[in-house]
């Protein structure tokens, strides 16, 4: 990078906040996908919205593009940099800056930890209801980005539903404030759009999130079965019965063995074990909780255990968060793979998970988000033996056509990223993908902002829109659109 | 302007292009036809023809909406999707439905009662407001405070932009977070980004058991100590109104679900809460909202942060001597008052200011501003506009400032 262009972000940030040294630019080359590495050709650390701004502004007029990054454990290259661009690393905006308890929100900085929102407001018997795995480390900045999920989404809703407002400094260095603390601000819903747009809407600064206030009993139940296809079978009986739990998740016996290893969560040795979480009002909780236990044992569960108290329930779901990390005890390697189908799809479709394995000789293990279908097989290989890491990753990408003929999604919470835009064409039609894009030349028309992710191709935005081409649907004679 | 009406009849065939008459369209606009296709293709083919001749399209759910936003600079045709009227699906078992835009929210819910399952959408008017109407507008209810506003419950969408292009966004699982979420977008945009054809939402289970509660708030100080116990008691109801009218005392009603037993101890934890007596209240309390629709002179939607609920009501109350209004303490303020409080909006709309809030003419608004002032952000709606919509082909100047 030209020493001009430095030396602007050194004057405008504080040279301690501006990163060149080679070896430490290193650190930034990947996030939690570490097949993708490029080494950015400067990093930047602002530290407050006003610094963003600065930093953002640079890259604006000098059109270089730019990565914001929280804690890199994206899991689909979305914070991976660009080589001629900047990272715009968000790590000390930090601060919680207000707690409204009356409108049940809190005002927070982009790069605090998502676990620490809920650990500022517990006290006061609130909680931030996602929560996913990586809660421990990753940023709301992050979560933002990607509409992350996590096991009580089901019941509460995903990233989206918590957020209220946010300050967001768009790619041409403006600084605007979408949503609001009061409800339906009049016009278009631009803080819903901008949640999960992977940083190519630009850059938040400030997030305005709902609290949600503590439920009254928690109760967990673990329920040990033979097969995940009797599992699943309760998920179905447990939904159609009208129970909505908190969480309901599976583990397959290949995750089971692997928590076990590495966190010792004294799981039943089963085939598949169901997690279900109910919350409530007391009496609710006992009445819903008996229905699930019959529901459960109608199912073929030879063991249910209840924890009621907060140190049982921390001990069930220790294993459960600890699953992918803990792939590493049982396997030398594996890729984390993150699809969603419809929930009565369960069955059949991990049966064909299966087989495919079977067939390419790999084993896969199944950890997933029952109650919405949002499965996380984990395709374990060993990188030294020839021609495997290629086998895992055609799996991978099988399970995902698995998906979609399913009428899923290729990812319920990790994003499209880097890893998975060419599969965004095999899910969505052209006219699909250049509608989404539509929304990009809005925010971002000269694509500063993480370029090269979610699209497979870029749309040139002052193109004009083209010739009229049909939906393949419409070709093919289908009235239904979905 | 002369329109070529035989060049949609040969689209939509000859039955469905009828002259349109005032009641047909929002307040302000003369359209000379309403065209009603009969499936997404034809939506399309409508809106392409449309569009190439230049001509600016209204569409229209049940009309129950008619008179939200302010007039429309241009209106030539109304595109009518009440032909648009079948369940596509309903995934009863993965707790779906795919719905076309034109059929009726009631019908709608009807359908799904049969596997027990409902949409917590509202309308004033749901026999009429379709789900196409229902999500352009956004609009929400005593229902919101459990199951989040409509754009929550809106899985996958397919629209028809106004270059005739069929675009479908989102899918039909609950979680899903391929490309971005343009639903969020359609919801609440008043068809000004393009035409909803479908819809797939999200479903709940009916409760198996209700009970209606209510207390009865004379003195106007109540509400402040009252709301904030309720938000703290452990209740999760799915809920909550206020009833309120110039001159009499505030009613509150709450309505709890679950098994019976439930039910009493959350009606017992409302009265600890509340330090109050419950007192049980007829369903029928929940049609408050429709009542008031019942020919007011000016409708008003009044937002504010929940918290500011109180005042919020007290600035309205302060400002015209008579109105009756069903307030939602999500911060939502549904308000129906004589025309001479048409000078209040303007001070009103400064006064919630303060709190984020916003005040909306829902109808009956004469010469005044639906939206009121907008954002920082006010640029890039442009963009979005500008990009879905570049010759204004839907609902000109009908949405926030122009748009
Ligand atoms: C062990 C493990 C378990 C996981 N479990 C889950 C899970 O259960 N559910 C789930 O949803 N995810 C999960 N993830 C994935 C990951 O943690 C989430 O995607 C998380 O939201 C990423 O946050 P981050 O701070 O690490 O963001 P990063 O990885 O740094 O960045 C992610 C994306 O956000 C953008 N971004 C970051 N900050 C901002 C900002 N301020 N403004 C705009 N864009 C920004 C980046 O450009 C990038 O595109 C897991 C990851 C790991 C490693």
């Amino acid at each position: 990078m030209e020493q001009r262009i430095v030396d602007a972000f050194r004057r405008a940030l504080g040279a301690p906040c501006v990163i060149t040294d080679p070896m430490q630019l290193r650190t930034y080359e990947c996030d939690g996908l570490t097949n993708f590495r490029v080494v950015p050709a400067l990093v930047v650390i602002p530290e407050s919205a006003a610094a963003v701004q600065a930093a953002v502004r640079i890259c604006h007029d000098e059109r270089l593009p730019f990565v914001a990054r929280g804690a890199g454990t994206g899991l689909s290259g979305g914070a991976l940099p660009v080589a001629e661009g900047v990272v715009i690393s968000l790590t000390r905006l930090n601060r919680i800056l207000e707690v409204d308890l009356d409108n049940e929100c809190i005002i927070v900085e982009p790069g605090v930890i998502n676990a620490h929102v809920t650990r500022h407001v517990s006290d006061a018997g609130y909680f931030y209801a996602p929560d996913p795995s990586s809660q421990s480390v990753c940023t709301i900045g992050g979560n933002i980005a990607e509409n992350a999920g996590g096991a009580h989404c089901l019941k509460y809703g995903f990233t989206v539903t918590h957020v209220l407002a946010l300050d967001v400094v768009l790619p041409d260095g403006s600084m605007v404030r979408l949503g609001g603390r009061a409800p339906d601000r009049p016009g278009y819903d631009l803080a819903g759009v901008f949640v999960g747009s992977e940083g190519t809407l630009g850059i938040v600064t400030r997030a305005c999130l709902r609290l949600v206030k503590r439920p009254a009993t928690i109760q967990t139940l673990l329920a040990a079965f033979h097969s995940t296809d009797d599992a699943g079978a309760a998920v179905g009986a447990i939904i159609a019965a009208g129970v909505l739990p908190a969480a309901i998740e599976i583990m397959d016996r290949l995750s089971i063995v692997a928590a076990e290893a590495a966190v010792h969560a004294g799981y039943p040795d089963c085939g598949a074990l169901l997690l279900v979480e109910l919350d409530g009002p007391a009496s609710e909780v006992d009445a819903l909780m008996a229905r699930v236990n019959a529901l459960c044992s109608a199912c073929g569960a030879w063991e249910q255990r209840l924890a009621a108290s907060d140190a049982e329930r921390a001990v069930v779901w220790r294993g459960r968060k600890a699953a992918f990390a803990a792939m590493g005890r049982i396997s030398p390697n594996y890729i984390v793979q993150d699809g969603v189908i419809p929930r009565t799809a369960l069955a059949a479709v991990l049966r064909e998970i299966h087989e495919l394995g079977e067939r390419a000789g790999l084993r896969v293990a199944n950890v997933f988000h029952a109650g919405d279908g949002n499965l996380h097989p984990l395709v374990l290989y060993d990188r030294k033996v020839p021609g495997q890491e290629h086998a895992a990753e055609a799996l991978s990408g099988e399970i995902l056509r698995i998906c979609i003929r399913a009428g899923g999604s290729i990812t319920g919470e990790h994003g499209v990223g880097m890893e998975k835009r060419a599969f965004m064409a095999e899910m969505f039609a052209e006219p699909d993908l250049d509608t989404m894009q539509r929304v990009r030349c809005a925010f971002d028309p000269q694509r500063l902002a993480n370029p090269d992710k979610v699209f497979p191709r870029p749309r040139l935005c002052g193109e004009k829109t083209g010739p009229y081409v049909p939906h393949p649907l419409e070709v093919a004679g289908v009235a239904e659109f979905f | 302007m002369t329109i070529d009406a035989a060049a949609f009849a040969a689209i939509v065939g000859a039955a469905h292009v009828t002259p349109a008459q005032a009641a047909d369209a929002p307040p302000g606009a003369a359209p000379h036809w309403v065209i009603a296709p009969g499936d997404a293709a034809e939506v399309a083919a409508v809106v392409r023809a449309a569009a190439a001749a230049g001509l600016a399209v209204l569409p229209r759910g049940g009309g129950t909406r008619r008179e939200r936003g302010n007039p429309p600079r241009r209106g030539d045709i109304v595109l009518a999707l009440h032909r648009l009227d079948r369940l596509l699906e309903h995934a009863h078992g993965d707790m779906t439905a795919t719905v076309e835009a034109g059929m009726p929210l009631a019908a709608l819910q009807r359908q799904l009662a049969q596997h027990r399952q409902f949409v917590p959408l509202e309308s004033h008017a749901p026999e009429r407001a379709t789900i196409g109407g229902t999500l352009a507008t956004a609009d929400s209810g005593a229902l919101r405070l459990r199951y989040g506003p409509p754009r929550d419950l809106v899985l996958g969408m397919t629209v028809v932009l106004a270059d005739g292009t069929i675009a479908r966004s989102g899918g039909k699982v609950v979680k899903n977070v391929a490309g971005y979420d343009l639903p969020k977008l359609m919801t609440g945009a008043l068809g000004t980004l393009g035409v909803l054809v479908s819809a797939t939402l999200r479903l709940y289970p009916l409760p198996e058991h209700e009970v209606t509660i209510g207390l009865d708030l004379a003195d106007p100080a109540a509400l402040g100590r009252v709301l904030p116990a309720l938000r703290a008691a452990p209740v999760v109801p799915t809920a909550v109104q206020l009833r309120l009218a110039s001159g009499q005392p505030a009613a509150l009603d709450v309505r709890v679900a679950g098994t019976p037993a439930a039910c009493d101890e959350q009606i017992a934890a409302i009265a600890a809460a509340t330090a109050s007596a419950p007192q049980p209240r007829h369903a029928d309390v929940w049609q408050a909202r429709a009542a008031l629709w019942h020919e007011p002179a000016l409708m008003l939607k009044c937002t504010t942060r929940p918290a500011q609920l109180g005042a919020a009501l007290a600035q309205l109350a302060a400002l015209t001597p008579t109105w009756r209004a069903v307030a939602y303490p999500t911060g939502i303020i549904e308000a129906a008052l004589p025309g001479s409080a048409r000078a209040a909006v303007a001070p009103l709309r400064q006064a919630l200011a303060a709190s984020d809030g916003a005040v909306v003419v829902l109808a009956g608004g004469g010469d005044l501003d639906a939206w009121g002032p907008a954002g920082d952000d006010f640029a890039v709606m442009q963009r979005i506009k500008q990009q879905f919509d570049p010759h204004g082909v839907f609902n000109p100047g009908r949405y926030l400032g122009g748009l």
